[in-house]
């Protein structure tokens, strides 16, 4: 099944590749480069079937820092998001703590029959990781679970500039879905991983051992990354986030996620 | 009218992005059947020692099903649950609903209690000018032998306490009555359990040398005989090397030793100074998980299995080197027998 997913996963993008490398090299372009920091808050929706069939929701706070590069042939993003929230069951009472730090890299290709349209539609890839942790407060024994993975997506950046009163905007939504995916989670009835299995203290390298490849049919996610960019007269900018992202890991213990952030970024340019 | 089109295409793309709702099951107002269904489900997946106890969980469905499903209520709900999980006979397995803990005591109730700590405290801790309560552990010293009593392994204990309790009990100049101890009482008795690491810590302080004392067994698959690979279980020595204490050990224990307090006296067992005394513990030798019902009610059960080194499950109790038990007439007199017998042993070395 896997070695058919990854076979798979290098049939298309071999023949998405060349297509990319058909991009615009007349026009000259000056290249922007800026480093984003961010701050806002978080929701999250969770029904972590390791933990409990009930579903989990809370409000939280994040911070992102990232680093945005555009040339005249490709846009590039990276971000590491942090999130802390604080999810509780509506029926039990009980509350939960969640951690996650998500890592994004985004790569997108400018195709030259997108030049002189207003409405930009730039495809890409993106390689996705994320780290969870959730701690039950109200759980003894099995009260920390956490859980990895690594993505690799085919992504799109839809843009669109305008200008407003005079002033230069830009909206768009960067958006991605997985094909293929590593993803870890705690053995069947424990926190233990099974590759942490007989040490004392598990290493962050235990986190990453024993998971699984997979795809659709057990794995889906779309995440989405919805923008109001707003350029300021000394070349830097402020963004307007708004993250989304819904996961569902058909794994032992099933576990399905929805979350949302919105941060207010700067964009400090290079 | 273009720039409409693609602002209403991002806005459906936006809209379209906050669905997972649709997805993610709303908050569900289960049926009794749903409830009963989850638990049994989990149960039958989850826990550990059905092969152990050679109990027939599907046989518990045909009864508790139909019971469950004409339940009028939640306490009626409730008690059918309880009675279904009482037959797994597992301290560790409670169903908590705030109007009620459903528990299986059976492990000590239907056994005489060998302790009673108005005897220890009236007529051996507080006569005794070495009294004193170290944190959790009161100590002192009786007839030229150190006595510790733990209650709850629930409360921390840490190395340098105890290397504090060895330093009074081995050094002549502190405890000028009775000078160093010829040997040393741990007594668990009516020890309930509680974090297994203390239950490391004491015994790591009392180790000689690197000893395998165990293997856990991780349940990971929903067959009754999925587990992972042993997980070995180590001891050795940690703490101040000039109080290393190789005299000998007396571990008092009775049926309410139980959890974390089972595990212990399993450990201590292997080291060489140490004899087990008074009755059986109560056993419990898996770790337990916490769950959540569809209803929202609590539970738990034991998820793992311990082998001790001696292929022994501990689950259903360690035995003493030396059974004792408190006699009538020594309660009504003031006296406890395994106490008293402990110190004998230990003088008789």
């Amino acid at each position: 099944m896997n070695k058919i997913t990854i076979s798979l996963v290098c049939a298309l993008f071999s023949t998405i590749l060349p297509s990319f490398a058909q991009v615009s090299e007349s026009t000259p372009y000056e290249n922007k480069t800026y480093f984003i920091t961010g701050v806002g808050g978080s929701y999250v929706n969770v029904i972590d079937e390791g933990i409990s069939p009930l579903l989990y929701k809370g409000v939280g706070g994040g911070a992102v820092l990232g680093h945005y590069r555009e040339t005249g042939k490709s846009i590039a993003q990276s971000t590491a998001r942090f999130d802390f929230n604080n999810p509780i069951s509506s029926i039990s009472g009980a509350e939960m703590y969640t951690y996650r730090v998500e890592g994004v890299y985004q790569h997108y290709f400018k195709l030259p029959a997108q030049e002189d349209r207003k409405l930009k539609i730039h495809p890409g890839a993106a390689l996705l990781g994320r780290w969870v942790l959730r701690d039950h407060l109200n759980f003894t024994n099995n009260s920390q679970h956490i859980e990895t993975r690594f993505s690799l997506a085919p992504s799109v950046l839809l843009q669109l500039p305008f200008s407003l009163f005079s002033r230069k905007f830009e909206t768009g939504i960067f958006s991605q879905i997985p094909i293929i995916t590593y993803a870890s989670r705690p053995i069947f009835a424990s926190t233990k991983f099974s590759a942490s299995l007989n040490k004392d203290e598990a290493s962050f390298f235990d986190y990453l051992k024993g998971g699984q490849v997979t795809s659709f049919g057990n794995y889906f996610r779309w995440s989405a990354q919805s923008y109001l960019l707003f350029h300021l007269k000394n070349n830097n900018a402020i963004r307007f986030d708004y993250f989304w992202m819904y996961e569902d890991y058909n794994s032992i213990n099933p576990i399905t996620t929805g979350e949302h952030s919105i941060m207010l970024s700067t964009f400090f340019k290079l | 009218m273009k720039k409409i089109f693609y602002l209403s295409g991002l806005l459906v793309l936006l809209i379209f992005s906050n669905c997972e709702r649709l997805a993610i099951k709303e908050e569900p107002q289960p049926s009794n059947l749903e409830t009963f269904d989850h638990l049994w489900n989990t149960v039958n997946e989850k826990y550990s020692f059905f092969i152990d106890k050679n109990i027939d969980w599907e046989a518990a469905r045909r009864e508790f099903r139909p019971k469950a499903q004409a339940a009028r209520n939640s306490i009626e709900l409730f008690n059918t649950l309880a009675d279904m999980l009482f037959i797994l006979e597992d301290g560790h397995v409670n169903l908590s609903a705030g109007i009620d803990l459903s528990r299986n005591w059976q492990w000590y109730l239907d056994y005489p209690s060998n302790f009673d700590f108005d005897i220890i405290e009236r007529n051996y801790l507080v006569p005794s000018e070495d009294y004193q309560i170290s944190g959790p552990l009161h100590n002192t010293i009786i007839d030229s032998v150190g006595y510790i009593y733990y209650e709850s392994f629930s409360s921390s204990v840490s190395t340098s306490l105890l290397d504090y309790i060895l330093f009074k009990f081995l050094e002549k100049r502190i405890n000028s009555l009775e000078g160093p101890v010829e040997g040393l009482i741990i007594d668990i008795r009516n020890n309930g359990g509680g974090s297994i690491s203390n239950a490391f810590t004491i015994t790591n302080r009392f180790a000689t040398e690197r000893t395998k004392v165990a293997d856990w067994y991780y349940k990971n698959g929903p067959a009754y005989d999925d587990f992972t690979e042993p997980e070995e279980k180590i001891i050795e020595f940690k703490g101040d090397e000039d109080l290393k204490f190789n005299k000998p050990i007396v571990v008092l224990m009775n049926r309410s030793s139980y959890s974390s307090a089972n595990f212990f006296a399993s450990m201590m067992s292997f080291l060489p100074n140490v004899t087990l005394m008074g009755d059986r513990t109560g056993g419990g030798g898996g770790l337990p998980i916490n769950n959540e019902l569809p209803n929202g009610w609590r539970y738990r059960f034991s998820s793992t299995r311990t082998i001790d080194a001696n292929g022994k499950n501990i689950e259903f109790g360690v035995a003493p080197d030396i059974a004792v038990s408190l006699t009538d007439e020594d309660k009504a007199a003031g006296v406890d027998t395994i106490l008293e017998a402990a110190i004998s042993h230990i003088k008789n070395q």
